[in-house]
């Protein structure tokens, strides 16, 4: 048998194969593409609609990174929380505070219905367009969120973020952003969030150095 | 379905004399039905403050009830006063006539209104609790269930815990004994104008020689060196204040600040017999009210002392506070057809804040325990106490919708489970703006600690 023979038997399979290849090697990356861009922008549905959820919000450590999923246990789950929607008028920002709240999404329940508690403590923020809070060690985790309001509802957690100005109180009645986790055994995701930048994150909370 | 983002004065002006203008005075606020489910406390007032915080909120700070659950905390404020006046005039602040050797008040005097409330919805109406003793402590141990009416207390407030006489009471009338959450400490000093002849300390030995009446000038209290002056600073001082006479005031006998005061002295000083009213130039005050030093003429104002929370006098501080008159008779600046002379804030709202104007604490800072020690400058530490049934905290029952938690543990105790929000950051930031330390502490039945945060 010659070379020549060798390779006129070999070559039509990989001219064959190449398209075939290529297109797999596209859509793989198309896939992958698709993938990195829905974590990070976390555009995903919830089985629940919130009409009072304005803008979203995103979670940080406190080195700067967005998380998108952790540990139930972690404690904090996250160091910041950054939102997106300012106090609205007539309020004024001044002295303007933001709270991390759980929610527990249940069937067929209005979002306006959901039994939640505080998590994190209220905190002052510097830039009235930027809302942003600080979740301390002593917060609770997502375990203790789901031991207090079980995530019933296909493991969903949702996070609102309440602004409260002086002289005026919480104001939970106004647009707030949120957050949507999804809890699996002792792990957590970010099912729905923001994509705002963590770095700076502490910058934005004179006080956050309790965190 | 939820799919992606959605773009959707000012107040110079000294609180209201409490016995004065406390007459016929409307509480400050509705009081609330509960609800069958809503946790109800009532008692203590010097203890509301912190717990109206800690249900409702303060301010920007969001309160449990912020959350917007279905099931509501509620406190019923002591005397029907959110900032804790009495809602009638206490008889034994009012002069009396000897009458062959005993003292009589004349009946017209007293104004006496004994607040009521609805413990819960649709229930007929019950004289209000009041105070940490009869209101809070007794108040629940007394909420024995009768053909399934009461039981509608759920937590006493009360600076006091529960005695081994009053968990067999408990365990007669409710069939179970009771638990105690202490969420935070205060601190009860001594007051003085801010003009006062007094020192800029006294120790808990020289306050006990005061009231016992073993000491009755400034110039008999050891290193008086003059007027806010340290002790033993100037042992030349030979000022005319030395010699004016010191006006200790009291507080009514079942006064929980009272008993804390002599509570407190009897420690530091380890005098077990001091009762306090030996001094026969005391004047009976109603506690917690700085008017109770501002409202004396001016020569008592600035020799007069009196306990007083430091947790009250910091909220005064804040501002929390109204000014119940204008200074003409006008109570109610909402009402648009009386003219209103006071003067409204700066940011619009009706109101004059009642600032501690006049009234200054000694050793404001101070937090070390003075047990055993006479010399140390007076001040005793009290607890703020949730006395709620042992029975709650074992029930299965959840509280809110969809939660797996029963309202001890959503609330006040829950070992080993998420942290309830009195001791949560959030119920700690509503504790610090109450001016009190937040200091989580559980006693069981035996009063035996079980936890220590």
């Amino acid at each position: 048998m010659s070379t020549d023979q060798i390779s006129a038997d070999v070559a039509p399979p990989r001219r064959r194969l190449r398209p075939v290849l290529i297109g797999a090697l596209v859509l793989g990356v198309l896939v992958a593409a698709g993938v990195v861009a829905w974590r990070l922008t976390a555009e995903r549905t919830t089985p629940y609609d919130d009409a009072q959820s304005a803008g979203a919000l995103t979670l940080c450590s406190a080195d700067g990174e967005q998380i998108t999923g952790g540990k139930v246990t972690d404690r904090p789950f996250a160091a910041y929380a950054l939102g997106e929607t300012p106090v609205g008028e007539p309020y004024v920002p001044e002295g303007a505070v933001a709270t991390l709240f759980g929610y527990q999404p249940r069937e067929g329940v209005e979002a306006s219905e959901f039994s939640g508690s505080p998590i994190s403590r209220a905190a002052e923020y510097v830039d009235p367009e930027r809302p942003a809070t600080y979740v301390e060690e002593g917060a609770w985790s997502i375990a203790d969120f789901v031991s207090a309001f079980p995530a019933d509802l296909d493991g969903y957690v949702q996070l609102r973020l309440y602004l409260g100005v002086p002289g005026v109180g919480t104001l939970t009645n106004e647009p707030y952003d949120t957050a949507d986790l999804r809890v699996d055994g002792d792990t957590w995701e970010l099912v729905r969030g923001g994509d705002a930048s963590c770095a700076g994150a502490a910058d934005l909370l004179p006080d956050s150095s309790t965190s | 379905m939820l799919n992606g983002r959605k773009r959707v004065g000012i107040a110079t002006v000294a609180l209201a004399t409490t016995g004065a203008l406390g007459l016929g005075l409307a509480p400050a606020h509705a009081d609330p039905a509960p609800q069958p489910d809503d946790v109800v406390t009532t008692g203590s007032d010097i203890i509301q403050t912190s717990f109206n915080f800690l249900a409702d909120g303060y301010h920007q700070l969001p309160g449990y009830n912020t959350a917007g659950n279905k099931w509501r905390f509620i406190n019923f404020d002591s005397s029907g006063d959110a900032q804790g006046r009495s809602a009638f005039v206490d008889p034994r602040l009012l002069p009396s006539i000897d009458q062959g050797g005993t003292p009589y008040v004349k009946r017209e005097d007293v104004k006496q209104l004994n607040p009521t409330i609805s413990l819960r919805a649709g229930a007929d109406l019950v004289v209000r609790p009041t105070g940490g003793g009869g209101g809070g402590l007794n108040a629940i141990i007394n909420d024995k269930v009768v053909n399934g009416v009461g039981g509608w207390i759920d937590a006493g407030r009360t600076p006091n815990r529960p005695t081994t006489a009053n968990q067999n009471t408990a365990q007669s009338k409710l069939g179970t004994k009771v638990w105690t959450v202490r969420v935070g400490t205060d601190r009860q000093l001594i007051a003085t104008a801010t003009s006062s002849n007094a020192p800029a300390t006294l120790t808990g030995a020289q306050i006990r020689d005061i009231y016992s009446g073993n000491i009755t000038t400034w110039g008999q209290v050891p290193g008086y060196s003059g007027p806010g002056a340290a002790l033993g600073s100037n042992p030349g001082y030979s000022g005319a204040a030395r010699n004016e006479t010191i006006v200790p005031l009291v507080l009514p006998t079942d006064a929980g600040m009272w008993t804390t005061f002599r509570d407190g002295i009897r420690a530091q000083t380890s005098t077990p017999t001091f009762t306090g009213d030996g001094n026969q130039n005391r004047i009976t005050v109603q506690q917690n009210d700085p008017t109770a030093i501002t409202a004396l003429g001016d020569v008592a104002e600035r020799n007069a002392i009196v306990p007083f929370p430091r947790g009250r006098y910091r909220v005064l501080e804040s501002g929390y506070y109204t000014v119940a008159e204008d200074g003409s008779d006008k109570t109610n600046p909402y009402n648009g057809t009386v003219p209103y002379t006071g003067t409204t804030g700066a940011d619009g709202n009706k109101r004059l804040s009642a600032f501690p104007t006049g009234v200054k604490l000694l050793d404001p800072n101070g937090s070390a325990g003075t047990t055993g020690q006479a010399d140390a400058p007076y001040g005793t530490n009290f607890g703020y106490n949730a006395v709620f049934r042992k029975s709650d905290y074992d029930s299965n029952d959840p509280w809110q919708p969809g939660s797996s938690l029963n309202w001890v543990e959503a609330l006040f105790y829950n070992p080993g489970g998420p942290t309830p929000f009195v001791a949560s950051p959030a119920g700690e930031a509503l504790l610090e703006a109450a001016g009190i330390e937040p200091d989580y502490q559980v006693f069981d039945e035996n009063d035996a600690p079980q936890i220590t945060d």
